[in-house]
């Protein structure tokens, strides 16, 4: 057993050719490259950015086509009663006419809908002693 | 029987126009009566509920004849104010402008036919000796009560119905005038604008003639089973709702007269 150690501690461990191809081998990126992998970065993010800004713009534009025009604005339209009835706002038969409206106004509104004069009255219907 | 039936409905409406005073103060005097009967029962009543709870309480021979002779009384105080009230619709009738006369008359058989039972009524009180006989004669007039309330309450429909038939004949009359004086103006003005005013009143006046007919539907349904659940509320409402309608079309008339006049 004491053999054994000591031979650890004397010898190295001669690697085989297979152990020496499967052994991994860490490299250190040069500084020329890290700068290059940030600008590569960078501008994918500014691309992605314009993308987004460009395809937004273009949407937008799209729904501007789309959408309706605007109503027009409406306008009064100029008075439609012709003029030359005027000459009759002081006929009598037409005042008359107005009158019976506003008469026939007032007994539309003054109609008694409850009759409270000849409402059933109020009685004990089954009067009774017990 | 017919032709009596027409007699009377052309005199009634005689009367109505020739008199319309004088058919006024029946109304009045029917009123005046059924106020007095009504203040009468009140009174009665209330002596009839001493003596009842004296009765109940005491139970004594003079109690019991105190109650008798009160319980008999208010039950007669009761049918004078029940025949007082159907005289009272008959003179509503007899006054509302509009109503149908056979409406009138058929009331009037009505109220003959009350009038009979209340007699009978009346008798059997008089012949009651005990408080027995007098709350089974009671109770008779317990049952026929609904059909009173019935009675009542459909009176009441016929008068909101004649009185919008009344109003609907006015509008339809002023709308005529207008027409009228839109034909007058056609031939040198170009009116298209004042005749939409016109159709509009048309149109308002269609849709009261559709609520009337709801009106009367309610108030005289064919399924007469449907008379036990008469709210007279309900039906005074669809009166509301159908005259609202007639209001409207007199507004577009008056609009439409305005655009001369103002």
């Amino acid at each position: 057993m004491f053999k054994f150690l000591s031979r650890s501690q004397k010898e190295p461990v001669q690697q085989t050719p297979v152990a020496q191809k499967l052994a991994p081998t860490v490299t250190v990126p040069s500084s020329k490259t890290i700068y290059f992998l940030i600008g590569l970065l960078v501008v994918l993010i500014l691309a992605a950015l314009a993308g987004i800004i460009l395809g937004t713009s273009l949407i937008l534009r799209y729904q501007k086509q789309t959408l309706p025009p605007p109503p027009a604005p409406i306008e009064a339209s100029p008075s439609a009663v012709p003029s030359g009835i005027k000459k009759y706002a002081s006929d009598s038969a037409v005042l008359k006419v107005k009158e019976d409206v506003r008469t026939l106004q007032s007994e539309i509104s003054s109609m008694d809908y409850f009759q409270t004069e000849i409402s059933p009255p109020v009685i004990d219907s089954n009067i009774q002693i017990q | 029987m017919l032709l009596i039936r027409s007699l009377a409905s052309l005199v009634l409406i005689a009367l109505v126009v020739l008199f319309p005073s004088s058919v006024r103060a029946d109304y009045q005097q029917a009123f005046s009566n059924y106020s007095a009967q009504y203040s009468q029962y009140r009174t009665v009543y209330s002596q009839f509920t001493v003596a009842r709870s004296a009765y109940q309480t005491y139970r004594t021979l003079a109690a019991q004849n105190t109650a008798i002779t009160s319980f008999r009384k208010v039950l007669q105080t009761r049918n004078a104010l029940v025949s007082a009230y159907y005289d009272l619709l008959q003179e509503k009738l007899n006054t509302t402008p509009s109503v149908d006369p056979l409406d009138i008359s058929a009331f009037g058989e009505i109220n003959n036919n009350t009038k009979l039972w209340l007699k009978e009524n009346n008798d059997k009180i008089a012949g009651s000796a005990s408080i027995e006989d007098l709350n089974s004669v009671s109770s008779e007039f317990a049952q026929r009560y609904p059909q009173m309330l019935i009675d009542s309450k459909q009176t009441i429909g016929r008068v909101l119905l004649a009185q919008g038939t009344y109003l609907d004949n006015r509008l339809s009359y002023v709308t005529l005038e207008v027409k009228n004086f839109l034909t007058v103006l056609a031939q040198d003005n170009d009116v298209t604008i004042l005749e939409r005013g016109i159709l509009q009143a048309q149109t308002k006046h269609d849709l009261y003639t559709q609520k009337h007919d709801q009106e009367r539907q309610y108030f005289f349904p064919t399924d007469t089973y449907r008379l036990d659940n008469l709210d007279l509320l309900q039906g005074q409402q669809i009166a509301i709702a159908a005259n609202q309608y007639l209001s409207e079309s007199a507004n577009y008339l008056l609009e439409l007269i305005k655009n001369v006049t103002d």
